[in-house]
């Protein structure tokens, strides 16, 4: 699990916005939440084996 | 929240399980959506997003908390002001909802701003990203995270490939 990824494609868009481009800033924005939603659900079923 | 993450990390030396990493993120989204509003204008999806992340941080942390829940469990880490630091992040969580509902509905003022004070704020708040991501990558290195670790594997690993 590449756990730094969220943090990275965050910062990319954080730099992004700095240079005021808001819709690139928002697509990675979008990814950032979506790799957190997949890295939360592999770790609440897969990595510790507990079901929710 | 974050800095003091960090100050938790690097001060007195207990490491983030990756449960406490999903919800740092949580934390950077919300912040992201405040740094759109800086720079770019208020607008609702800004708003919209900051929730979204804000209710996915806050399962991270509520998930967190009901593994630990069992009477007699001694929890995760080290706690400050008797609650651990899972349990404050849904605390943080639920006070940043409310916030972000209560800006919602304030009149939408231009709130875009270039004076030193946002810039500044702005830059620390890239640098604290820029800083967990340096941190995750020599804690985790590019593989999976320990459940419960206790030093710094991606350091380690750097030093042995580069042999310094």
């Amino acid at each position: 699990m590449y756990m730094f990824l969220p943090f990275l494609t965050a910062f990319i868009g954080l730099v992004l916005v700095w240079f005021e481009k808001r819709l690139a800033g928002l697509i990675v924005l979008a990814i950032t939440l979506a790799t957190l939603l997949v890295w939360f659900r592999f770790h609440a079923t897969d990595h510790l084996n507990i079901s929710l | 929240m974050l800095s003091y993450a960090f100050v938790d990390q690097l001060y007195f030396g207990e490491l983030p399980c990756p449960l406490c990493l999903m919800q740092r993120i949580g934390f950077v989204i919300i912040g992201f959506t405040l740094v759109l509003n800086i720079r770019c204008g208020a607008h609702s999806s800004h708003y919209g997003w900051g929730i979204l992340g804000g209710l996915v941080g806050m399962m991270v942390s509520l998930r967190q908390v009901f593994l630990h829940i069992l009477p007699g469990d001694k929890g995760f880490g080290k706690t400050f002001l008797e609650l651990h630091f899972y349990t404050w992040a849904y605390v943080g969580y639920t006070g940043l909802l409310m916030g972000l509902a209560i800006l919602l509905m304030l009149p939408n003022r231009d709130v875009r701003s270039r004076s030193w004070f946002a810039n500044i704020l702005v830059i620390i708040f890239i640098l604290l990203v820029l800083g967990n991501l340096a941190s995750t990558l020599l804690e985790c290195g590019i593989g999976p995270c320990a459940d419960d670790p206790v030093k710094y594997e991606g350091w380690l690993w750097l030093r042995s490939y580069f042999g310094f």
